[in-house]
C-alpha cells in the first residue's frame, strides 16, 4: 500500500481538519453567524447567546463523542487483532443501548433525582451494559486461547439479535411519551447539548483518551500476536481486561448521552492507517482528531440538511458508512484477485 | 543457565512432555529434533513460560522462571514462534521495532541497530518495505531480526567481541521457509552469537544441519528424552532410524566426519 506525502507530517492536516470543521460547526446553522464575525469577537448579543449555549456545547460534545467512539474502535481492532472489529459490528453498542432503554421505560427510580445525577445513572446504566456484552463477546469468541474471528462475529450477531428483541419488548410495553424518546434517543443525536453533560463526557472521556494514547506502545505488542506480546514483557491478560473497560466505558457514556451513532469506529481507524500507516502509536490519536472532525461534520450536516428541522446525527454516519463499507469490500475483491 | 529437570506436562490424559530433564547453556547451540508431535514445540512453551508443567520445574539462573517478571524476562531471552501472521499493514521496521518494546532507546539507537540487525538476517535496506508484501522466508527473517535486537538492545552499538553472555534464544524452525543460502546464513550467524556467549535453544527438523552446526541435540519421541549429547555420538547408535521410522543410510561428513544421513530410497 503506497503513502502519501503528507503521511509524515499527520498532526497538523488532522488539527487544521478539526479546526475548519469546528469554524463551520459554529457559524452555519438555522441561524447564520459570520465567521468573520466569530474571529473579531464582533458578534452581536443573540450571536454570542447561540454560540454559547447552543453549537459550542454541541461542537464540544460531538468532538468528544467523535473521539471517543473512533479510539474505541482502534482498540477493539488490536485488541481482536481483526480490522473490522467495531463497538456497533460486535454489538457493544446495542447490548449498552438495552440497559438504557430498560432505564428509559422501567424509569424505577430515576425522576426524582436532578439532571446531572440522571446523566450519570444513563451512563451507569450504559456502562454496565457495555462491560457486559464485552466481556460476554470476549468468552464466546475465544477459541483454543485464541479470539477467532469467526466465533467473534457470529457472538455479534447473536447479541444484536438479542439486543434487538430486547429493545423491540421494551418498545411495545413503552407509553407514548417513552416510545419517542426511545426511538429518537436510538438513532443518535447530539442535540439538546447542555454544559452540563459537556462537563460530565469530558470528565470521564479525556483521562480515557490520554489512557489509550499512553497504551499505544502495548497496542502494537498485541498486533503480533497474544503470545508474542507475553514474551515482549506485557502482561496480556490484565491489559486485555483493562482494554475491554476503557471500550465498555468509552461506548457506555456515548451511548448513554447520544445514543447509537454507528461507523465511526470502523471509518477513522481504517482511513487513518491507510494514510499514515498502522502504528498504533500514529493510529490512536489521529484517529481522535479525524473522529472528533468526522462526527461534528456529520453532526453539522444533520443539522443543515432539513432546516428548520434536523436529522439524527445517527442516520448521517450510517449514510456515511454504508457507502464506505461497501467500497472496503470491493476494494479488498479486487485486491485479492 | 536454563535448567529444566523431571518435567511433565499432561494434557487430556496425554503424556505430552514426560520426565523431560536438560539445560541449555550459555555459549551452546541446542538443537531440538523429533518427530512431528514429538512434544518440540510444547517443550520451547514451557522453556518461555507460555505453559505451566504439570510437575518438574524449570530455572533461568537458578531462579524459578515462574519467579521472574514478564518485564525482566523480556530483557533476558527471546523467543520466536512458528509463522507470525499480522493482520494490519507494518512496515519492516515497524515489526523490527517492537523487539525493542522492554527496552528505552532513542530514536536514533534504535534505527542504528535495526538496521545493522537486517543486514546480519540478509534483509538490508528494507526498513520501509510493506511486511505484508514479503515472501514467508523474508517474513521469518524480519522476525528474527525483531528477536535479535530485543536481546541486544541493551547493548545496541555492539563489537564482534561484546559479550551476551547470560541471554537466550527460544527459536521454532527458525529456517523451515528459507531457502538453502538463507538457511546456511542464519545457522552459521546462529553459531556466531553461540561464540558471543548466547545460549541458544532451536527446534529444526533437518537432522543433516542439526547434526552440523548443533553443539548438542536433543532427540524427543513421544514427549520422551531419547538423546541428549554431541552430534557425534549419534554416529554410535540407531536412535534416529527408529525414531523417525524411515529407511535411512547414515554417512559421515567429509569435512567434519559427523554423522548425516541420506534416505535409502
Amino acid at each position: 500500500m503506497k503513502r502519501a506525502f503528507y503521511s509524515q507530517i499527520p498532526y497538523p492536516v488532522l488539527i487544521l481538519a478539526l479546526f475548519m470543521v469546528g469554524i463551520f460547526a459554529l457559524t452555519q446553522g438555522a441561524y447564520s453567524i459570520s465567521w468573520r464575525d466569530l474571529f473579531l469577537s464582533s458578534m452581536n448579543d443573540i450571536d454570542r447567546q447561540i454560540l454559547m449555549t447552543v453549537r459550542l456545547p454541541r461542537l464540544l460534545m460531538a468532538a468528544l463523542v467523535g473521539a471517543a467512539l473512533a479510539v474505541s474502535g482502534a482498540l477493539m481492532q488490536a485488541l481482536f487483532r481483526n480490522p473490522l472489529a467495531d463497538p456497533g459490528l460486535l454489538g457493544v453498542s446495542s447490548g449498552a443501548s438495552v440497559f438504557v432503554g430498560i432505564l428509559i421505560v422501567l424509569n424505577p427510580l430515576a425522576d426524582n433525582l436532578p439532571l446531572w445525577a440522571q446523566s450519570y445513572l444513563q451512563s451507569i446504566a450504559a456502562f454496565l451494559g457495555a462491560v457486559l456484552t464485552c466481556w460476554l463477546i470476549f468468552q464466546l469468541s475465544k477459541h483454543k486461547g485464541q479470539v477467532s474471528v469467526l466465533h467473534l462475529l457470529l457472538a455479534g450477531i447473536a447479541i444484536n439479535a438479542l439486543s434487538g428483541s430486547a429493545t423491540g419488548l421494551l418498545t411495545y410495553v413503552s407509553n407514548d411519551e417513552q416510545l419517542r424518546a426511545l426511538t429518537f434517543w436510538a438513532m443518535g443525536n447530539l442535540g439538546g447539548a447542555r454544559w452540563e453533560q459537556v462537563a460530565v463526557i469530558a470528565s470521564i472521556l479525556l483521562p480515557l483518551l490520554c489512557y489509550a494514547w499512553r497504551q499505544s506502545k502495548n497496542l502494537n505488542l498485541l498486533l503480533l500476536g497474544e503470545e508474542e506480546a507475553r514474551y515482549l514483557g506485557l502482561d496480556v491478560e490484565s491489559f486485555k481486561i483493562k482494554l475491554i473497560a476503557i471500550v465498555a466505558l468509552c461506548v457506555g457514556v456515548t451511548v448513554a448521552f447520544t445514543g447509537l451513532i454507528g461507523f465511526i469506529g470502523l471509518m477513522v481507524p481504517h482511513l487513518i492507517r491507510m494514510l499514515f500507516g498502522a502504528d498504533n502509536r500514529i493510529v490512536i490519536p489521529c484517529s481522535a482528531l479525524l473522529g472528533a472532525s468526522l462526527l461534528t461534520g456529520a453532526d453539522t450536516l444533520a443539522r443543515l440538511l432539513v432546516i428548520p428541522a434536523e436529522l439524527p446525527v445517527g442516520l448521517v454516519t450510517s449514510l456515511l458508512g454504508g457507502p464506505f463499507f461497501l467500497w472496503l469490500l470491493l476494494k479488498n475483491i479486487r485486491e485479492t484477485s | 543457565m536454563l535448567n529444566i529437570s523431571e518435567l511433565t506436562l499432561i494434557r487430556s490424559g496425554k503424556n505430552l512432555l514426560e520426565n523431560v530433564s536438560l539445560s541449555i547453556k550459555p555459549g551452546q547451540l541446542t538443537i531440538i529434533l523429533g518427530p512431528n508431535g514429538a512434544g518440540k514445540s510444547t517443550l520451547l512453551k514451557c522453556c518461555s513460560g507460555a505453559l505451566q508443567a504439570d510437575t518438574g520445574h524449570i530455572t533461568l539462573d537458578k531462579k524459578l522462571l515462574s519467579n521472574w517478571s514478564l518485564a525482566d524476562l523480556a530483557k533476558k531471552r527471546a523467543v520466536l514462534t512458528q509463522q507470525i501472521h499480522l493482520p494490519f499493514a507494518l512496515t519492516v521496521k515497524e515489526v523490527v521495532s517492537l523487539g525493542l518494546a522492554p527496552w528505552a532507546l532513542s530514536d536514533q539507537q534504535a534505527s542504528k541497530l535495526i538496521h545493522d540487525t537486517l543486514i546480519e538476517v540478509g534483509m538490508p535496506d528494507t526498513e520501509t518495505r510493506q511486511y505484508a508484501s514479503l515472501s514467508g522466508g523474508e517474513q521469518q527473517r524480519i522476525q528474527l531480526a525483531r528477536v535479535l535486537v530485543q536481546l541486544f538492545a541493551d547493548k545496541p552499538s555492539r563489537t564482534k567481541t561484546q559479550s551476551q553472555e547470560g541471554k537466550y534464544l527460544l527459536l521454532d524452525e527458525p529456517i523451515s521457509a528459507l531457502d538453502l543460502h538463507q538457511q546456511q546464513r542464519v545457522l552459521r550467524l546462529l553459531k556466531n552469537l553461540t561464540q558471543k556467549g548466547l545460549g541458544i535453544f532451536c527446534i529444526l527438523h533437518d537432522i543433516n544441519l542439526a547434526a552440523l552446526y548443533g553443539d548438542k541435540l536433543v532427540l524427543l519421541e513421544k514427549g520422551k528424552v531419547i538423546f541428549n549429547s554431541e552430534p557425534k555420538r549419534l554416529a554410535q547408535g540407531k536412535q534416529i532410524e527408529t525414531t523417525y521410522q524411515a529407511d535411512l543410510i547414515r554417512l559421515s561428513h567429509p569435512d567434519t566426519q559427523l554423522p548425516q544421513w541420506q534416505f535409502k530410497q
